[in-house]
């Protein structure tokens, strides 16, 4: 360090105070509740984008849940740890939806009757938990999955499961079985 | 004006390290954690975003609602904070402060280089790199954070958050030569962009 720097350090350590910031403690704890956060910060943002649209008050807002407007404020600061009770109420006061649970759909999947010589696929799609991404066909679309594209779900089963054959499905084509 | 300390290598700021500025404005919060919570009020990020909605639309990767924005926004602080805690862990180790000068880079993008005692800014390190996190560099391991934005244009002068950022700069860089601490002829004046 030159004796420039140093003296500026010296006159600047002056104005130093001790400090009162526990900043790490507060990083790691966002970091250690991250995935809650993040869903209540979701929440609030649409509550915000839906009170703004109405030109609804926070103060509206509470006295409509029948809650505290510092709780009402809590919530749109996008911290509170909410509970089922003050998303159910959140939603009916507002009549939108903010959480749903996806439809739990167990096909089977059996790699052994792909061929890859043909350009067509029949099988049947097994998962053994909730596959958020979409199965195809109409067969799918009452368990309550969106449809994609053939080639897409052909590509994410064999990801999941195991052995990879590079030969898609025609696009369009649908050749599965209906879920067990 | 007083200074708080992020961290600093042996608890010395004379050996390296970020401190943050106290404005004393109403607040006692130093400019880092004013920083942390503003970025994670969820209803700033909204208003800001509602404000500026067809910017978001002229994003690189077009943000479809004000809400993505504001995910992405969080994301952008929630890294900077872990990272700048990364460092504050190795605050005694000398690769701390080689990541420090990589993560602050000169205000002035005509700057290809560090230069002391000028105005510097860090970018956010994810999605669409919106976050700034502005400082003075004091010493080539020192430096003093002054504030931090969310930029989505981009001349700082473009907008009254990034101007206010600006003028804290320039706010800091008065108190230091004020102070004695700097003198007026060496200061390198890079302009913000």
């Amino acid at each position: 360090m030159t004796m420039n720097e140093k003296e500026r350090i010296e006159k600047l350590k002056k104005f130093i105070v001790p400090s009162k910031s526990n900043w790490q403690e507060e990083v790691r704890w966002r970091k250690e509740n991250r995935d809650r956060l993040r869903l209540s910060a979701q929440i609030a943002a649409r509550v915000l984008t839906v009170i703004k649209k109405r030109g609804m008050s926070q103060l509206q807002l509470a006295e409509t849940m029948g809650v505290s407007a510092q709780q009402v404020s809590k919530i749109l600061k996008g911290d509170a740890n909410l509970t089922l009770d003050t998303i159910v109420k959140l939603q009916k006061c507002l009549d939108i939806s903010l959480i749903k649970v996806p439809a739990l759909v167990e096909p089977v999947y059996e790699p052994n009757t792909v061929s890859s010589k043909e350009r067509t696929v029949s099988f049947e799609l097994s998962f053994k938990e909730q596959f958020s991404s979409a199965t195809v066909g109409e067969h799918i679309e009452p368990y309550g999955l969106p449809r994609i594209s053939v080639s897409k779900v052909f590509k994410v089963a064999l990801k999941k499961q195991g052995p990879s054959i590079t030969t898609p499905c025609m696009a369009g084509e649908n050749k599965f079985e209906k879920a067990a | 004006m007083k200074l708080e300390t992020i961290f600093a290598r042996n608890d010395d700021p004379a050996q390296g390290g970020v401190l943050a500025a106290i404005y004393g404005d109403g607040s006692e919060l130093n400019a880092w954690d004013e920083l942390l919570k503003r970025l994670n009020d969820a209803e700033y990020l909204h208003e800001f975003f509602s404000d500026r909605e067809k910017l978001l639309h002229q994003q690189k990767n077009e943000i479809d609602t004000v809400e993505t924005a504001i995910v992405r926004a969080q994301d952008e602080i929630s890294d900077m904070g872990d990272f700048m805690d990364g460092l504050a862990v190795g605050k005694n180790h000398d690769d701390t402060y080689d990541r420090l000068r990589e993560l602050f880079k000169p205000l002035n993008n005509q700057l290809y280089r560090h230069v002391d005692l000028a105005k510097e800014k860090a970018r956010g390190r994810k999605h669409n790199r919106w976050l700034r996190v502005y400082a003075v560099r004091v010493t080539p391991n020192l430096y003093i954070i002054t504030g931090g934005a969310i930029k989505i244009w981009h001349l700082m002068e473009q907008d009254e958050t990034t101007r206010t950022e600006l003028n804290k700069l320039n706010r800091m860089i008065d108190w230091l030569k004020d102070e004695g601490i700097i003198d007026a002829t060496s200061f390198e004046g890079s302009e913000g962009l």
